[in-house]
């Protein structure tokens, strides 16, 4: 993975000292918060309902054993001995003092990582799949390119000030796991016929509010004129973005206002004058950067899968676990080994400093010193040999993360929702955890298999409810907490939004309302469809039927 | 107000017309002139008739691409910033000095926070009115603050990559660039 040098050092302390410099003047008195605000949000710091939280930037979630371990340290020394993993492959420390914040950014700062426009109307974090580098499905390792747009958008003096937050993804792999048609930017890896690396570009996909599916606006951009290519399509939304209402600034609104052929016209207008400025220079940077994320030198372990498969044979617990959570690798004998965060009686994301740090022991064992964190709120160990997988699987049931459900209806997303945050309307985490008591049957769960149920606890949809093959968005209504239940959403290759069932339900009727949907699906499923093919292949009106016209 | 300059700087005080003004036959051939934007069709070339010196005044909204043809008539141009977070004006001063070659003075007005200033610096701004009471030591350290940049911008300084790719090693390249930026 990519090592800082001298200069990305150098970046990251003084971006400590800036912020230490800021603190002590609010401490002080010299800065009042009004004035204070839009620096903390620079640095990822906000104000909660009950403290000031800290999100940290993961990039591309990509992490070593040495950072994870940083992170269960700050975990267990300035907040309540936890962190919380999100939707962006970041995390978050919801219990932070504000006179520790600058003492947080320097620990972080010496693992190389930082907080560095983890919010604020600026590009945020590049996100990308979780197996980039380890997929059998893949093209080419997209982390390197990520790596390339997260430099160029560090501090970019054009585009700080947004008309609101951008978000870019990049996938490289058939199966989209960055969920790229849902964010501002979405680059898919591809190669031309010529054999030229270079990427198709979406715009203005997103969710909140308002969601949209991202349009493509070219089909091939080559890969040392992608730096320029996005310059110029940020340059036409700082521009052209709406800014009079915040709700209506995102990139999406102006995509659609304009139409994409429009919007890509205005790009490719553009992007000329951006390309003769030169931002696309010393291209042979970037071939230092490609070199951190070589290919891993793995031995092929077919052979020493004996162990492996007699315990298959003879576990079904540890070979149910495999089924769920394993993922292709392109190298013999290994497979890409997601750990769940999901545990049945556990809050979506959330992972102790312990359990970080024995997920960071397995990676220096059994993963090349590597951990990925997923858009869907889990760990990775990308690279494990079959036969270590008995082992670890064991070592994980002790410390309560052997859950074997990925995919499975108990892998939730879920936002923290009114427990924590200043903007929800209603509480995420405890419609998460009651659906996953009441699911706690791992049998019936491989019976319901695939299937993302995703939760906010408002309508600006941080727990991805649109994307949901079944969505629940948490809103105020005078005063009582009422659960809309959508249906049909993907944030995958075929991605949609999810459907609207009809009217909410109760905080103690949602639970009963996702259940009448499982079994409407278990009646309806031919073969070994999937909820999303049944659903698809039906349509709502039975599941509406079943919901409200049984009342 | 609080004028700060980073390297040409023209005088505060000037004579701001409207679009209303469409007299300037009053004006002095020695006058410091400023036309706004919306008045620029109407106004421009009959004041350029009485005092050389001219400038613009632009809002966020204003198509800067409009002035292609009179920049190297325009001894300023001032780019607005309604509110801080508004931050249009840093595509606009690009857009006038990558794409047009712009060698004027461009200047920041409006609501701006002196954490700005950098970033202002990076896209071509010449000077910026800060609100008053900004010390020095805030504005030095906002302006020194970062001694190494990630991208090319419309200033001089040499982006990160292009350190590493000019073949100087990382320790060679930071020495060379002192304390300060």
């Amino acid at each position: 993975m990519y090592q800082y040098d001298e200069f990305d050092h150098r970046f990251v302390n003084e971006r400590v000292e800036d912020f230490r410099d800021q603190v002590t003047r609010r401490l002080a008195g010299e800065l009042t918060e009004d004035q204070f605000k839009p620096l903390r949000l620079m640095n990822g710091l906000y104000l909660q309902l009950h403290a000031y939280m800290l999100r940290v930037a993961i990039p591309y979630g990509t992490l070593s054993s040495a950072q994870l371990r940083m992170l269960a340290s700050i975990a267990r020394r300035y907040d309540k001995g936890y962190g919380h993993f999100t939707t962006r492959q970041n995390i978050q420390y919801n219990w932070i003092k504000l006179q520790d914040a600058p003492d947080i950014l320097a620990d972080l700062a010496s693992v190389e990582m930082h907080a560095i426009q983890t919010s604020g109307n600026c590009i945020r974090n590049i996100t990308t799949d979780q197996f980039a580098g380890a997929a059998a499905d893949e093209v080419k390792d997209p982390r390197p390119y990520a790596e390339l747009i997260r430099q160029w958008s560090s501090l970019h003096p054009e585009f700080s000030f947004l008309p609101r937050k951008f978000k870019i993804a990049v996938t490289a792999a058939k199966q989209d796991r960055a969920a790229i048609r849902l964010h501002d930017i979405g680059l898919k890896l591809v190669e031309s016929d010529a054999g030229e690396t270079g990427f198709e570009v979406f715009v203005g996909g997103g969710m909140g509010r308002t969601p949209m599916i991202g349009q493509r606006i070219r089909d091939f951009i080559p890969e040392r004129e992608l730096l320029s290519y996005l310059e110029a399509i940020l340059r036409v939304y700082n521009r052209f973005g709406r800014r009079d209402n915040k709700y209506k600034a995102r990139i999406k609104i102006l995509v659609h206002a304009l139409g994409a052929d429009e919007f890509a016209r205005q790009v490719e207008e553009e992007w000329p004058h951006v390309r003769e400025a030169g931002v696309d220079a010393a291209w042979s940077d970037f071939a230092r950067i490609a070199a951190f994320f070589g290919a891993p030198d793995l031995a092929d372990e077919t052979d020493a899968t004996g162990e492996f498969d007699r315990h298959i044979a003879g576990n079904t617990d540890f070979s149910r676990w495999v089924e769920r959570n394993t993922h292709a690798h392109r190298s013999p004998g290994h497979v890409s080994l997601t750990i769940s965060l999901k545990p049945h009686d556990g809050i979506a994301g959330d992972a102790t400093a312990e359990q970080m740090e024995l997920v960071a022991d397995l990676s220096d064992e059994a993963s090349l010193s590597e951990i990925r964190v997923t858009h869907e709120q889990n760990l990775v160990l990308p690279h494990v040999a079959k036969g270590k997988l008995y082992d670890i699987w064991s070592r994980l049931v002790g410390a309560g993360l052997a859950t074997g459900n990925i995919g499975l209806l108990t892998d939730m997303i879920s936002c923290p929702g009114m427990d924590y945050c200043a903007l929800a309307t209603a509480r995420s985490i405890p419609i998460q955890q009651a659906i996953s008591q009441r699911y706690d049957d791992i049998n019936r769960l491989h019976d319901i298999g695939d299937l993302k149920i995703k939760i906010s606890g408002c309508i600006n949809a941080c727990g991805h409810h649109h994307a949901g093959h079944i969505g629940i968005l948490g809103v105020d209504r005078r005063g009582v907490e009422n659960y809309q239940l959508m249906l049909g959403g993907s944030g995958a290759e075929d991605a949609a939004l999810a459907q609207v069932t009809g009217p909410g339900f109760g905080a103690d009727e949602i639970v009963d309302a996702v259940e009448t949907v499982i079994q409407t699906y278990l009646g309806s499923r031919v073969d070994n469809e999937s909820f999303l093919e049944t659903y698809r292949r039906v349509g709502l009106a039975p599941f509406k039927e079943a919901l409200y016209d049984a009342a | 107000m609080t004028l700060l300059s980073f390297s040409q700087s023209s005088p505060v005080e000037w004579q701001a017309l409207s679009a209303d003004d469409t007299d300037v036959s009053a004006l002095d051939a020695n006058a410091h002139v400023i036309v706004p934007f919306g008045a620029v069709d109407a106004l421009f070339s009959k004041v350029k008739a009485v005092t050389t010196w001219v400038g613009v005044v632009l809002e966020p909204a204003d198509d800067v691409v409009a002035l292609e043809t009179l920049l190297g008539d325009i001894e300023i141009i001032l780019l607005t910033f309604p509110k801080f977070s508004d931050g249009r004006a840093y595509s606009q001063a690009r857009i006038l000095r990558d794409r047009f070659g712009y060698r004027g003075e461009i200047r920041a007005v409006g609501d701006i926070l002196v954490d700005q200033v950098g970033f202002m610096v990076r896209c071509g701004f010449d000077s910026m009115v800060l609100a008053p009471g900004v010390s020095d030591g805030a504005v030095a350290r906002a302006v020194e603050r970062y001694s190494l940049v990630y991208q090319s911008a419309s200033d001089e300084r040499l982006p990160v990559h292009k350190l590493r790719s000019e073949g100087q090693g990382g320790g060679d390249a930071l020495a060379s660039l002192g304390d300060g930026i």
